[in-house]
């Protein structure tokens, strides 16, 4: 497949998943919330077409109120952590040396911090809604982006293009736009496919401590986790927020993956 | 323009390497070290009976004292390594442990005990009264760091009257003190812990601890797991296990995967994890009531919950019977007052409970001012509505979808809740103790008594509903000090009836403890885990 | 040189106390408090006593002076959750800890680098598709479910390894026993790391494939073999290094979840323990730990970056 065909394809499907998050639930028209303990555990069928879970509410209603919640919370906190990483990397590696250590030094100081803790208390603080999750998550992913781009700056800097740029006088700003961020696209890519990618997935281990989004609103993370129990019994409760999970990771690592390729057809 | 075509020096190998190296060299060590378990040599183990090694599950490393032990796992294993001077049977009544006998005085303020003779310590120390009274004197100081002073708040001193004889004081006729003494009362070894704070003898708490019970600490290992064997002096009948193993498994899931992978032998589960035992060979589960209540605790300084019969509309319109079988998968019994089914001797069975009642609910709410809009929702006179924010503690899938339950039930009477899901701690800290909820869904364990003075007198600091009926006061007051049963059995019937007509709290169900354990275990007795471990010498694995 | 580490030390030195800082203001400002005071059983006068024994009665910044005036003596207090001396606490975790990250990021150096190296000579061939599509299912599982399906499939289902636990039940601490166990937590930690470091040093070394340098190389008559370690991958390590590093903080702290699934008597279950009992001491002892060590293997990355390109120097970081 070329790039642009992959590109196209993946492109769908996350328009696809998107659009489900947004219209489905409407379209569906069953109450993700409504208990119907006499159902609980049926497995996929006519009613109910992905089965219920254990308190015998509708799997697929859930799906798609858990698309909103998942894929917003995981593109807010992705948006957040590139944005801001890529700011503070570039300003770090462009920047005169001293600013770059003060960067450098804050970089490393929230890069000290065990996120885990910091996730635990913070959401603890304010309490575990959508927003505090996107803010936990995106303040808490910046880093690396931040010190790759840093990285890639300064060892573009002694290219001869740069060099020639540099003696041509060329001001920071549109030097960097011009002629050093497109060098940088590959690795902003893939981190923020990756960081989306991530997003979600800390979404669901927070939702495995009883930190993600809380019951009875649904994510995909927090059906993954409450369906652990049910393992043996009830598979389905865990197959399908794990294939949503996994399909809307892996289109967004293709897409990521197909993007750059296009844009850098050389490489 | 020449284009630089960089190779790599030499010496980045070399340090390459050398990182590598240092890389394996960290790893050997931390090997090394992680190896190490911090075996503790003790003398005899004990001859081999029909043996066996039983692993149970505990969520974290144990504080081996049961003065001040915090939580449940600490509890379990003291309850192992420190008899009391009774122990429950399985009608949980008091029998002898290290007290052979007792006597209570006409006035009921002076209970003398007559212990075991010959009991020794698991360092071969002999066990007296001075023990008796020093751990009692521990219990009482509000300064020991001690966790069972207000059970023991009665007790007004404790006299060594000889060796194996002793004496308690108390300010008033005391009627749980039996019951409490076989509960979390386990005794401690004056000779190893006198002198300092109990709360600092992190040596015993943790690695050495001495106790009197028929299983003692042979090796520790911090986050890993404690391993018991047989103590040589133990004064009942010889244990028959020659180990009981207490693994560090912190996850429930993890803990049901150990057991059917046949890494733990017993551990208690949730009525979700039920489907992934049933029916795994190997493995039975089991059921006993325990002495607990769960509730919905409705704030009754808020005006919206009186009078008592909007509390009993309520009680209504919760259907529990689906509840206890949608979400306790038949777990659990159906509820009338607050005192549960476990307490055979003292709960009222001639009490018919709530019935499911919407429609008379309605019925009640609206004599009591509330009336149904043309939107559905329940308003006062004024208009406003009947809103409830319902607090629970977050990751109990139980009281989650109890609380979505109770939700629900409530919508089809116009009733608006919305339940907030926090953290236990935060729960308690910042809403339930500065009394800032409208309602919570909770629960309270108890020790196997009927004394609920502490929850529902009027003014008592564990009252968190603020609940005051003058009726149910005297009663709870003279239940408390009435030592004969079945003037005691009547009062807390009587008890039970005040709560059906203002109900303190929305009982929901009384749950049963459910233990899935290997099939080859023996000697169990029917009892909820904790109450069971006073009797683990009489556990035994059959052979494979 | 010298000069260059020893003022990174002192940086390093001022973060730490950041770092402590702003973790003690959170972890205080937190709500809920210590697990201990919550028990809702105890009375007023019993709440108070363990409030007092505990110091949390104090002002914050009062019991934060403290906290600096002990530490300055090196002792960083009692653990409320476990009585006992939180240094020590934290020393009996630590070396399960290093174990399980050590092998898992030894996992992920030696997997990902030659498979990176492999994939991008051959971009679209069998072995990069396989790898390609492996490691999108790693870094999209996630790493709880990953550890209880490898636990039932493993240990319920097969029956071939532990559950859980570094060491078996039974005291049995040999070196195979321990290995044994260390199987599954550690294939499970390095999968997504493994997949990471794939996907960049793959997507770095192919950039270089295709920079002229490399192609001059191979135009003179370089060997394939000399291209790849010299030229192209030699090149495609300084990310891979900064990937590796950023990893490390990862490994120890978002250990915490293998842990927690595998029973692994860590420092990263305990902190997570720590954090949700509210058990200051141990927190701020386990962050001081943790941030220590990750500012020494952010100094390690910089020092490397020096190793792989003499370019860089150390007058710019």
């Amino acid at each position: 497949m070329t790039p642009r065909r992959r590109l196209q394809l993946a492109g769908v499907t996350f328009l696809a998943l998107a659009a489900a998050a947004v219209a489905g639930p409407a379209l569906y028209g069953v109450d993700p919330n409504a208990l119907d303990f006499a159902r609980a555990g049926a497995p996929p069928g006519a009613l109910h077409p992905l089965g219920t879970d254990e308190s015998g509410r509708d799997v697929l209603a859930r799906l798609l109120v858990g698309a909103r919640i998942s894929l917003a919370t995981g593109a807010a906190a992705m948006l957040l952590a590139v944005s801001f990483g890529t700011a503070v990397g570039a300003v770090a590696g462009l920047a005169r040396p001293r600013l770059d250590a003060v960067l450098m030094r804050l970089t490393d100081a929230v890069l000290a911090i065990p996120t885990i803790f910091v996730v635990i208390t913070v959401i603890t603080f304010l309490g575990p809604s959508v927003t505090t999750l996107v803010v936990a998550i995106g303040a808490t992913s910046w880093m690396g982006l931040a010190r790759l781009v840093r990285g890639e700056l300064l060892a573009l800097r002694h290219q001869d293009f740069v060099e020639a740029a540099v003696a041509l006088g060329d001001p920071p700003i549109p030097r960097f736009l011009r002629h050093l961020l497109p060098h940088l696209w590959p690795t902003i890519l893939v981190n923020a496919t990756l960081g989306m990618g991530s997003a979600l997935l800390t979404e669901s281990a927070l939702s495995f401590l009883g930190l993600g989004v809380q019951p009875p609103a649904a994510s995909w993370g927090n059906m993954l986790s409450g369906a652990q129990s049910a393992l043996f019994t009830a598979p389905w409760l865990a197959i399908f927020p794990g294939l949503m999970i996994l399909a809307a990771v892996v289109t967004i690592n293709v897409l990521g993956d197909a993007l750059r390729d296009t844009l850098h057809p050389g490489e | 323009m020449t284009m630089r075509v960089p190779t790599l020096p030499h010496g980045a190998w070399r340090r390459a390497l050398s990182g590598a190296l240092a890389l394996s060299g960290i790893l050997a060590l931390a090997i090394v070290v992680a190896c190490g378990g911090e075996s503790v040599p003790h003398s005899a183990t004990g001859k081999a009976g029909n043996g066996g090694t039983l692993r149970i599950p505990l969520i974290n490393d144990p504080i081996l004292d049961p003065v001040i032990a915090p939580d449940i796992g600490s509890v379990m294993v003291n309850k192992v390594l420190f008899p009391g001077l009774v122990r429950p049977d399985e009608q949980l009544r008091p029998t002898p442990d290290l007290a052979e006998s007792w006597s209570t005085s006409a006035d009921g303020l002076r209970i003398t005990f007559k212990l075991r003779p010959g009991v020794k310590w698991h360092d071969g120390a002999p066990f007296s009264a001075h023990d008796v009274k020093f751990t009692f004197d521990q219990i009482i100081d509000l300064a020991s760091g001690s966790r069972l002073r207000s059970d023991f708040a009665a007790i007004s001193g404790v006299d060594v009257d000889d060796s194996l004889t002793v004496t308690f004081r108390l300010r008033t006729p005391f009627a749980p003190f039996l019951t409490l003494l076989g509960y979390n009362a386990g005794i401690l070894p004056k000779h190893l812990l006198q002198g300092a704070p109990l709360t600092a003898a992190t040596d015993f708490n943790r690695k050495h601890p001495v106790g009197t019970g028929p299983f003692m600490v042979q090796t520790v290992v911090p986050g890993t797991s404690l391993t018991l064997v047989r103590n040589p002096y133990y004064y009942g009948t010889p244990p028959r296990l020659d180990r009981i193993v207490f693994k560090v498994v912190p996850d429930l899931n993890a803990q049901v995967a150990q057991l059917r992978a046949g890494e733990l032998d017993l551990i208690t589960i949730e009525p979700a994890n039920l489907a992934s035992v049933q029916g795994a060979p190997g493995i039975e589960v089991l059921q006993v009531p325990v002495v607990q209540h769960y509730y919905v605790a409705l704030n009754t300084t808020r005006g919206r919950f009186h009078p008592a019969e909007v509390r009993r509309a309520l009680g209504m319109a919760i259907n529990r019977e689906a509840i206890i079988k949608g979400v306790l998968r038949d777990y659990a019994d159906l509820p009338r007052g607050t005192i549960p089914v476990a307490l055979r001797d003292y709960f009222a069975d001639s009490i018919a409970p709530t019935p499911y009642a919407p429609d008379s609910a309605l019925a009640m709410l609206a004599r009591a001012g509330w009336r149904r809009g043309a939107d559905g929702a329940l308003r006062d006179a004024h208009g406003s509505t009947f809103d409830i924010e319902l607090l629970v503690d977050k990751g109990n899938p139980t009281r989650e979808q109890s609380a979505l339950a109770v939700q629900q039930d409530l919508a089809k009477i116009g009733i608006h809740v919305s339940i907030r899901t926090m953290e236990f701690a935060a729960l308690v800290r910042d809403r339930i103790l500065p009394g800032n909820f409208d309602a919570t869904l909770i629960w309270w364990t108890t020790p196997p008594d009927p004394d609920q003075y502490a929850f529902y007198h009027s003014g008592q600091d564990n009252n968190n509903v603020k609940w005051s009926n003058p009726r149910a006061d005297s009663l709870l007051s003279l239940g408390r000090i009435t030592l004969d049963s079945t003037q005691r059995r009547a009062i807390y019937h009587a008890f039970q009836r005040v709560e059906m007509e203002d109900p303190p709290v929305l009982v929901l169900f009384y749950p049963r403890e459910i233990q899935a354990v290997t099939a080859r275990l023996e000697g169990f007795p029917s009892l909820g885990i904790r109450d069971a471990l006073r009797h683990s010498e009489r556990f035994a694995l059959r052979a494979k | 040189m010298a000069a260059f580490l020893l003022r990174r030390l002192g940086h390093a030195m001022l973060v730490l106390l950041v770092v402590c800082t702003v973790t003690f203001a959170i972890v205080h400002a937190a709500p809920g408090g210590p697990s201990l005071l919550a028990d809702p059983k105890l009375s007023v006068a019993e709440r108070a006593a363990i409030a007092e024994r505990l110091g949390v009665d104090r002002p914050i910044p009062e019991q934060y002076a403290r906290w600096l005036t002990r530490l300055a003596r090196g002792d960083l207090g009692n653990s409320f959750l476990y009585e006992t001396n939180t240094a020590s606490t934290i020393a009996q975790r630590l070396p399960n800890t290093l174990l399980l990250a050590g092998t898992a990021l030894l996992i992920t150096i030696v997997v990902a680098i030659p498979l990176a190296a492999w994939c991008a000579e051959r971009p679209g061939g069998w072995l990069d598709r396989i790898a390609g599509a492996l490691a999108m299912g790693a870094i999209s599982i996630p790493v709880f479910w990953l550890g209880i399906v490898c636990i039932l499939v493993f240990a319920v289902r097969l029956g071939i390894l532990p559950a859980g636990g570094a060491v078996g039940a039974e005291g049995g601490a040999s070196l195979a026993d321990r290995a044994r166990h260390l199987v599954l937590p550690s294939l499970v930690l390095a999968a997504a790391g493994t997949a990471e470091l794939l996907r960049y040093t793959r997507a770095s070394a192919r950039q270089q494939y295709a920079r002229p340098f490399v192609r001059a190389a191979r135009a003179k008559g370089v060997g394939e073999r000399a291209v790849r370690w010299r030229h192209a991958m030699r090149n495609a390590l300084i990310p891979a290094v900064t990937v590796i590093g950023l990893q490390l903080p990862r490994l120890v702290g978002g250990a915490a979840i293998t842990e927690t699934v595998f029973s692994w008597p860590g420092m990263g279950r305990l902190g997570i323990e720590a954090a949700l009992a509210r058990d200051y001491p141990l927190v701020m002892g386990i962050t001081l730990v943790v941030s220590a060590g990750v500012l020494l293997a952010s100094l390690l990355v910089d020092v490397a970056y020096l190793a792989l390109d003499p370019r860089i120097r150390p007058d710019q970081s």
